[in-house]
């Protein structure tokens, strides 16, 4: 059985009396522990499919069942308890608290976990240890994704979603940041779903999803993914 | 064009902010204009009218005047006019309730000539009585009606041929003792010679003058020649002189404008200093915000002059139209509300709605301020190259919580406390704003409570503890010695006499000489006297005691010896001053019979107290007593004018109701929209919108109680200032605020302060995780 399975999800959004129909029927599975790889232009739909199976969305039709519950039935409640307990969020834009430092940011996030991954590890991890008192004002952008990466993984979460998390850094950076989201996945045993619109990435996902105009149009499986490390950047 | 299209976009927006810069100018320039208002309008009008009317400034009390003493009181230098009158009391019998009138008999009214209010102009030759208006409307007496009057000893029945306000009585008590008006007991009327002759079996007993002086400012020494030269005119029959600031129906009514005004002022720089604060942070940080497109517009080639304008005109077009809603408004709902109250305390015929010309000023100078601190919040971003400005400015290094500073406090708070201390440091100028803000609320709070409390517990202290008789009886002549057995057969039980006049001393080695009022006491414990430390003292057998205001304000100390005559008297007697007693009221000198006697002076006692409760009523048709009362109905009626008093209290309530929540609201808002996007990230990491809100509530918690911590101190000093504000030469109020009312202010200012929160942060439910987080701008 899948670990993630979408089922003929559309999400329309509503702009003026004008409706955006953001995804049309897209259908896919995930596996765990999987690196999935979502592959798409701006307004393909990749980020929509993010946040609904992020819980930060509610589906307009269609069901998504994660580890066998299905969220798409959750109310507010329960999809805040969800997004509590098993999603780790990777933002673009890292959105740290300015007022707190590294260690205070990360443990903002372990404190709402029951069985969180200290924060000191989470951030020696991401090769912060010495920069725990830091303010994310005396921080680099690729530091900052690092604590962000940091944050969600002290979650001890079943599922890490990035959207577009090398998008705001320059190449040299957003390498290092693939590889360390991918050696995070890999030691924590983390499902990973990364929305970006960088194709050199999909050689080393175990599956690449490609979204066009709200529809999936390919699910491509690797057998033998590359290191990210091979990568040709 | 096209700049101002995008700034009336961003206005919308930027609407919470905009709203609260658009709010609070609005609020101080109200505030100010309503209350500054209602000074010019009470010190204009009362002006105008003292000039219009041509009201005397001089008074002049003594017997039997005579048209020859008048016509040397005319000759006399600096003298422009005089009047002569008579000034006689009547009781007014009534269905309801009786009444005390003070008849001011005069053909001729050249001077402090009343305004007509309804009815017939005033003409000698009619029969009949000019009515204090107010008097006869809570007595349901219209132009027309026949009322009966009591006075000495006769009944008369006389018809209402108008009613009137005189300007001798903007403030109008009717007794000596009273501090605020009970129109419904004491009320006064003209009637010509020519009626009260018909009436009544007297000739001329006329026993005031009026006089109008040449110049309006004349000089102390000026002043004091003209009373010897009365005095000498009129021999033993003088008995008092006063001019405007001792004559009470005047003097009272500027003392309170001048509280007026600086109670204006102090309310209007609470909201000024809390409007300066909101308008500066919010702008800067407004305009913070539009860093990038600052950077677009130089891009393109706009010149930072016309950058400056552009943004300049954010804070003059939203704090423009705040100041003019507040200066418009004001006149026609705060002012107004404020002049109903003041109605009921004094008589003014008009009372003109009016912009006040010095809240123009404030409402300009706050447009300014706001302006110009667009005008410098933009120069941060003007002042680099257009692609320097574009970038994103590094935040500003984060401050230290002062908790922080003290490691072992720091280590013991909860991480939600830490967030808490955290953000306040974070956002210090809003911090400090609703710090103000609960202090200003608390303050205003403690300020209601307390006048409300130091009236009644004033009450309670002069009516239940300073005096201890069942009746008091008051003779509107000296009695012979009949007449005085007479009166005491009503007495069982036991007696006091009294002799309460006016007396003028002279303090020291100085000249100047002053009017007070002198009580001397014959054996008896009716009357009660502390000292500063609150033990009970008795009057010496030589010597006097003083009141302590009196004291103050005459710089007057234990030891000192003043000089006291009565008037009537040439001489003066040194009385050398034994003890200073805390009583409220009278202010002045008190003397024991034994200590005025050994002066060889004669006791002419003009009241009586017993005991009994009975005697007053069994007394009261005595043609000699002019006013007998009893304890109990003198302090219901000081509590009836206390309960009056609510409306100036609910006021002040209300104002710090709507201080404490509009303010806490806005910044709520601030900090919500300033914030949404750590409170989406804060909800993506699985936060519940309880627990955030809860965060916001703790956040406030802090802010509300600092300002309590402040507020309780400067409560106690404002409710101070506020409470002697209303004291009176006669009367010194002592700020008292019960245990019950200060828990209630505090409970109060939680309760809103509570309220508002919850309401503000049920807004973060609204906050939409997808949109906030979107993207940097």
């Amino acid at each position: 059985m899948e670990f993630i399975s979408v089922k003929n999800v559309s999400k329309d959004y509503k702009k003026g009396s004008e409706v955006i129909h953001s995804l049309n029927g897209v259908s896919v599975d995930i596996k765990q522990g999987d690196f999935t790889i979502i592959l798409g232009q701006s307004g393909s739909g990749k980020s929509t499919l993010l946040n609904l199976i992020g819980g930060m969305d509610c589906v307009t039709s269609g069901e998504i069942i994660v580890d066998g519950d299905n969220i798409s039935k959750k109310n507010k409640n329960q999809l805040t308890d969800y997004r509590r307990t098993d999603v780790g969020y990777v933002f673009q834009f890292y959105n740290l608290i300015p007022s707190l430092n590294v260690l205070e940011n990360v443990r903002l996030a372990a404190r709402l976990s029951k069985s969180p991954i200290s924060a000191e590890e989470a951030i020696t991890a991401v090769g912060l240890k010495d920069r725990m008192k830091h303010f994310p004002s005396e921080m680099s952008g690729g530091e900052m994704q690092r604590v962000s990466i940091a944050r969600a993984i002290c979650k001890n979460p079943k599922i890490l979603l990035c959207d577009e998390p090398t998008g705001a850094l320059d190449s040299v950076t957003g390498e290092k940041i693939w590889i360390l989201l991918h050696k995070m996945a890999t030691q924590y045993k983390k499902t990973v779903i990364a929305v970006t619109h960088n194709a050199l990435v999909a050689p080393a996902a175990d599956r690449v999803i490609q979204i066009k105009d709200g529809k999936i149009i390919s699910v491509q499986d690797n057998e033998n993914p590359v290191a990210l490390e091979k990568v040709a950047w | 064009m096209y700049l101002n299209k995008k700034m009336l976009r961003d206005m919308w927006k930027y609407k919470m902010q905009f709203a609260a810069i658009l709010l609070t100018a609005f609020l101080s320039v109200f505030i100010y204009s309503g209350i500054m208002g209602l000074y010019d309008t009470m010190k204009n009008s009362a002006d105008q009218w003292l000039v219009d009317s041509n009201t005397a400034n001089i008074w002049i009390n003594g017997t039997a005047i005579t048209d020859d003493d008048l016509a040397s009181v005319k000759k006399l230098d600096c003298v422009k006019d005089t009047q002569a009158e008579t000034v006689l009391s009547a009781s007014l019998k009534n269905s309801d309730k009786d009444g005390q009138v003070t008849l001011v008999v005069n053909d001729k009214i050249n001077l402090s000539q009343p305004k007509i209010i309804s009815g017939d102009k005033y003409d000698s030759n009619k029969d009949g009585i000019w009515l204090y208006e107010y008097f006869a409307e809570e007595h349901n007496i219209k132009v027309g009606d026949t009322i009966t009057l009591t006075c000495l000893g006769k009944e008369i029945k006389l018809k209402v041929n108008g009613l009137i306000l005189s300007p001798m009585y903007l403030h109008y008590t009717g007794s000596s003792t009273s501090l605020l008006p009970d129109r419904m007991r004491y009320g006064y009327g003209i009637v010509s010679e020519k009626c009260l002759e018909k009436h009544l079996p007297v000739s001329s007993i006329r026993n005031q003058i009026e006089i109008k002086l040449d110049n309006e400012n004349m000089s102390q020494e000026d002043i004091s020649k003209l009373r010897e030269d009365t005095e000498d005119i009129l021999g033993s029959r003088f008995s008092g002189f006063r001019d405007r600031s001792d004559f009470v129906g005047i003097s009272v009514y500027y003392e309170m404008t001048n509280s007026i005004k600086s109670m204006a002022i102090m309310f209007s720089a609470l909201f000024m200093l809390l409007s300066l604060l909101t308008i500066n942070s919010t702008m800067q940080r407004m305009i913070e915000t539009q860093r990038t497109q600052i950077g677009i517009l130089k891009a393109m080639g706009c010149s930072d002059r016309l950058i400056r304008v552009h943004y300049s005109l954010y804070g003059l077009v939203i704090s423009l139209i705040g100041a003019v809603i507040g200066l418009v408004a004001a006149p026609f709902t705060l002012m107004k509300m404020l002049i109903d109250v003041e109605k009921s305390y004094y008589s003014l015929y008009e009372w003109p709605i009016e912009i006040c010309t010095s809240a123009i000023i404030i409402a300009i100078a706050i447009v300014l301020c706001c302006t110009l601190t667009s005008a410098l919040s933009t120069s941060s971003g003007i002042r680099y190259m257009p692609a320097e400005t574009m970038r994103e400015k590094a935040p500003k290094p984060n401050r230290k919580p002062i908790v922080k500073r003290i490691p072992f406090l720091w280590k013991i708070l909860s991480y939600d406390w830490q967030w808490a201390f955290r953000e306040n440091a974070k956002n210090r100028k809003r911090t400090i704003i609703g710090i103000i803000s609960v202090a200003g609320s608390m303050m205003l709070l403690m300020a209601g409570f307390g006048m409300s409390d130091s009236l009644s517990h004033a009450n309670v202290e002069v009516y239940g503890s300073q005096y201890t008789y069942g009746s008091k009886i008051v003779f509107s002549q000296s009695l012979d010695d009949k007449q005085k057995s007479e009166v005491l057969s009503y007495a069982d039980g036991g007696h006091q006499w009294m002799w309460e006049s006016s007396v003028e001393i002279r303090v020291k080695s100085s000249d100047a000489t002053k009017n007070t009022t002198m009580e001397i006491l014959s054996d008896g414990d009716y009357v009660r006297f502390l000292n500063e430390n609150s033990e009970k003292i008795s009057l010496p057998n030589s010597g006097a005691v003083v009141s302590k205001l009196f004291a103050k304000n005459n710089n007057i100390n234990i030891g000192d010896t003043i000089q006291v005559r009565p008037y009537g008297s040439k001489d003066y007697v040194k009385l050398e001053i034994k003890e200073i007693t805390s009583n409220y009221t009278p202010q002045g000198i008190f003397i024991s019979q034994e200590s005025w006697e050994s002066l060889d002076k004669d006791f002419e006692p003009n009241t009586l107290l017993t005991k009994s409760e009975k005697a007053a009523k069994d007394t009261e048709d005595l043609e000699y007593v002019s006013e007998s009362v009893t304890l109990k109905q003198q302090l219901s009626n000081a509590d009836e004018v206390v309960s009056s008093m609510m409306s100036n209290v609910m006021a002040l309530l209300m104002g710090a109701i709507a201080l404490c929540v509009i303010m806490i609201y806005n910044l709520g808002m601030l900090n919500l929209t300033e914030n949404s996007r750590e409170f989406a990230t804060q909800k993506v990491l699985g936060y519940h919108n309880k627990e955030i809100r809860k965060m916001l509530l703790r956040e406030n918690i802090i802010q509300i109680l600092v300002g309590m911590i402040i507020g309780i101190p400067i409560g106690y000093w404002f409710a101070n200032l506020y409470v002697s504000s209303v004291s009176t030469s006669s009367f010194e109020y002592v700020v008292y605020l019960s245990p019950v009312s200060f828990i209630l202010s505090i409970v109060l200012v939680l309760i809103c302060a509570y309220i508002t929160i919850c309401v503000v942060s049920r807004k973060v439910n609204k906050i939409d995780m997808v949109e906030a987080l979107k993207s940097v701008n």
